[in-house]
């Protein structure tokens, strides 16, 4: 079989390929006009007002940046909230990690001049006697 | 974008009219010889044809122009999302039950040989099917094919080359090769 017999070939097979497909083919009508409906044609009038609306916001929004922005310029100062350094600041729940007692464990307490001579706690000296005594 | 050449609808009208049938068999081939999708694929060329978004600007024939807008129009088709393509087959089969035409494709699909040919050319890697169906089934030369499908010339030989060898490659085995000789054959032996 030499190549240009099978090229014959293969052109008869495309023909009746083809010639099945146009039997079948849809009216070009029918596709012109399903296009056509689904066709929205834009007018000048709407084309327009969408121009208008835009440039419309664009203006607004130009004009209404400086205003934002001085605003942000013109904020005083003290108006901002206090930033305490890390050393000043304490946490809110810092009283959680105290403990009843920790004024004994951290606070000396404090003996009275008798009680050291005496060698007895003011409750146990008899008034009397000292008073005697002296 | 081009400029484009400018011309009523009558005229775009008039030269989309002629080269109906052949676009239509063009579509078919972009898209697997899907009825329903290439109609719907030729109607939004039409669309685009309409809306200005595809504009002849002359430099090559109007149905080499016309090709390469139904091949890119095919392809974005393709490209398109996994629920639009559902979308389609249910409106292709609600199509083909209200299509007459739908008879013709099982005619075509009941012709044993077609169907053979149809399936060793869907088998063909894409490139190769353009090429050929446009040099066989469009009589176009392998130049204007290229340009339809955007590729140097060089390459379009390549693929037509390739392509031809492969559909005879695996057409030689089937009965669409084997009848058509055989029949050849019968034809010249009965002749004086």
């Amino acid at each position: 079989m030499t190549e240009n017999h099978d090229e014959t070939q293969i052109r008869q097979l495309f023909r009746e390929l083809k010639r099945q497909e146009e039997r079948i083919t849809p009216s070009f009508s029918k596709n012109w006009g399903e296009a056509r409906s689904r066709h929205k044609p834009v007018r000048p009038f709407q084309r327009y007002l969408n121009v208008a609306t835009g440039v419309a916001v664009a203006l607004v929004l130009i004009m209404t940046l400086p205003l934002f922005r001085s605003e942000f310029v013109r904020r005083p100062r003290h108006d901002l909230p206090k930033v305490y350094s890390i050393t000043e600041w304490e946490p809110l729940t810092d009283f959680l990690l105290e403990f009843p007692g920790d004024q004994l464990l951290t606070a000396v307490p404090q003996l009275d001049y008798l009680t050291l001579e005496t060698g007895r706690f003011p409750s146990e000296q008899n008034p009397q006697s000292s008073g005697s005594a002296l | 974008m081009d400029q484009g050449i400018s011309m009523d609808e009558f005229t775009v009208r008039a030269l989309l009219e002629k080269h109906h049938v052949a676009g239509y068999g063009w579509t078919l081939s972009c898209c697997s010889r899907d009825p329903g999708l290439a109609e719907d694929i030729l109607q939004t060329v039409y669309l685009k044809i309409l809306q200005g978004k595809a504009r002849y600007n002359g430099r090559a024939s109007f149905r080499t122009w016309l090709f390469s807008v139904i091949r890119k129009t095919a392809v974005e088709e393709r490209r398109r999302s996994f629920f639009r393509r559902l979308k389609l087959r249910e409106y292709e089969q609600q199509s083909q039950q209200m299509n007459p035409h739908g008879s013709f494709v099982q005619g075509i699909a009941a012709s044993e040989e077609l169907s053979m040919f149809q399936e060793a050319l869907t088998a063909l890697p894409k490139r190769q099917q353009e090429v050929l169906h446009l040099v066989f089934y469009q009589d176009l030369a392998v130049q204007e094919a290229a340009h339809i499908m955007g590729v140097s010339l060089g390459s379009a030989r390549t693929h037509y080359e390739r392509g031809k060898r492969r559909l005879r490659e695996s057409l030689q085995g089937t009965e669409a090769f084997y009848d058509r000789e055989s029949r050849r054959d019968t034809d010249s032996t009965a002749l004086p």
